[in-house]
């Protein structure tokens, strides 16, 4: 068990603390006070933690050789690698509309976000291309990323918590479909955000004039960037039975959070809100990947062996 | 003295062939260099396949194989010179027995099917080892990194079937699967597989009618 517990901690609970660290740092100190800290930390933490994870699993080489010959480098660039390229990308990005929000007169911000969001699109419909791409798939993946960023933006004050469990959804996908490399990456993001959330809960309730977590800005660019491209890039791997659908479905979970609206907005108190809009969304995201394991498990596919402590990573 | 003469001549003679016999038998052939023609043969799929084997968790080995490996062999079936291969296995066509473990092969972390969906090996040289037995070099693609590999290779037979003569070959190597940018499970985690594979190729093909 030493080498799933090593491999675990090195892939998923490192990287997850190390952006857990840098997020924290805008969220539990003062600079809480700041709302640019607040949206920059969590732009730079979140993307990170997929970071870290990518370059724990395949080292920096994996990325690097899409730009670069890299001495004693013989392997072929693999298309779903532009989920690193694309998150570390996404850390510019972040900081620059968390920068571009600042400067612009107030109300100016929600056309920055709109702004940041095009550019996020369109820069992942033009460059991440998974197997067999087409303009359609291409638009699609845009597509999903502008989607995302309307469900991304009724999270609110849940963002954290809604993205803990998407990505957790999404880990879970891509372990069934035996994408085991994609199920620990998204699995550190969801346990960064979980951390993060904590973090976020402490900070709130300890430092004076905290501003809020929102789902606006950076994170909310940043979030649905993240959550659209692993669910196209675990859709163009998946082995399993997981109906497209349901990959798709997963980057709109945070939007239901309106499930519950009408109780978030009347709730007598912020945690109260943020439990009802997490609930909306948590109940379709449960129910979405109960289907996705009901329907794996209707395939009639062969035993696995509860011996093996990596069956769930490659079968068996 | 003329018996003498005679028996010394008799032993140089049957000496000659028995001192020359190991040079002959190691000497390179160029792939494609034959005495006699070459036959045509063209692998059956049904009847062609490829095991493999690799440690499970430092414990048991595990086999899976390749089914309906497509491709083409020239060889001169007396032998002549060394046989040409040109051999193709799809990924899609990976058997373990467990439809799970299947696509978990399929997947990125391993043959990556979606982006890479095939193997292939082509000869470039081989050298005699024995009577129907050649020690064959070539070019193994998989994943998209080539590498040259060699590989044992015996002629199994020349048979008839309903449709004609066939031939069979089996050929084996051992090669480690991180050159080939495949080494999850290797270091991370460590110990899941090992990194060495060991490849036995059965091939069974038919060869091409003579024209009249």
């Amino acid at each position: 068990m030493d080498g799933v517990i090593g491999y675990i901690v090195s892939v998923v609970v490192i990287p997850a603390v190390l952006a857990a660290v840098v997020g924290g740092l805008a969220l539990a100190t003062p600079l809480r006070r700041r709302e640019w800290a607040v949206g920059a930390g969590l732009a730079i933490a979140l993307p990170l933690a997929f970071v870290a994870s990518f370059v724990s699993e395949l080292g920096s080489v994996a990325m690097l050789r899409k730009f670069m010959v890299v001495e004693g480098d013989d392997a072929p660039f693999e298309r779903w690698h532009w989920l690193g390229i694309a998150c570390a990308a996404l850390i510019a990005l972040g900081f620059a509309t968390t920068f571009a929000r600042s400067q612009v007169a107030r109300g100016g911000e929600r056309f920055v976000d709109l702004a940041s969001l095009l550019v996020a699109a369109v820069a992942a419909g033009i460059f991440v291309q998974f197997p067999q791409p087409s303009i359609a798939s291409q638009i699609g993946i845009a597509g999903l990323v502008l989607a995302a960023g309307s469900a991304v933006a009724l999270a609110g004050g849940a963002l954290l918590w809604i993205s803990w469990g998407a990505f957790g959804i999404l880990a879970a996908l891509a372990g069934i479909g035996g994408f085991a490399s994609l199920a620990v990456m998204a699995g550190a993001v969801s346990m960064a955000s979980f951390l993060l959330a904590i973090l976020a809960a402490i900070g709130g309730k300890s430092i004076r004039d905290a501003k809020p977590v929102e789902s606006a800005g950076a994170p909310l660019v940043v979030v649905a960037s993240m959550l659209a491209l692993i669910a196209r890039g675990g859709d163009a791997y998946d082995q399993s039975r997981t109906p497209d659908w349901i990959w798709w479905l997963v980057p709109l979970v945070p939007g239901f959070a309106l499930l519950f609206m009408r109780q978030s907005l009347r709730a007598p108190s912020i945690a109260a809100a943020t439990f009802w809009r997490t609930f909306g969304a948590a109940l379709v995201g449960v129910a979405v990947l109960g289907a996705a394991i009901a329907m794996d498990a209707s395939g009639g596919g062969a035993e696995g062996d509860d011996a093996d402590p990596y069956a769930d990573m490659y079968g068996g | 003295m003329r018996n003498m003469r005679n028996a010394l001549l008799l032993a140089a003679l049957v000496a000659l062939p028995v001192s020359l016999a190991p040079m002959l038998a190691t000497a390179p052939v160029p792939a494609r260099q034959s005495a006699t023609a070459a036959s045509a043969i063209t692998f059956d799929p049904i009847h062609s396949m490829a095991i493999f084997r690799i440690q499970h968790l430092g414990a048991g080995h595990f086999y899976g194989r390749f089914n309906e490996l497509t491709g083409t062999a020239t060889w001169p079936l007396d032998d002549s010179a060394a046989p040409v291969f040109d051999v193709t296995a799809e990924v899609k066509k990976v058997d373990t027995g467990s439809e799970k473990l299947d696509g978990n092969l399929q997947g990125p972390n391993f043959f990556n099917q979606a982006e890479f969906p095939t193997i292939q090996f082509k000869s470039k040289s081989a050298e005699r080892i024995g009577e129907r037995h050649w020690k064959v070099k070539g070019d193994l693609t998989l994943r998209g990194v080539t590498k040259e590999i060699e590989t044992d290779c015996t002629v199994t037979g020349i048979g008839k079937g309903p449709t004609g003569q066939k031939v069979g070959f089996e050929c084996a190597f051992t090669l480690m699967r991180a050159d080939y940018g495949m080494k999850w499970g290797i270091e991370a985690p460590k110990g899941a597989l090992g990194n060495e594979v060991r490849m036995t190729i059965a091939l069974e093909g038919d060869v091409a009618k003579a024209k009249e």
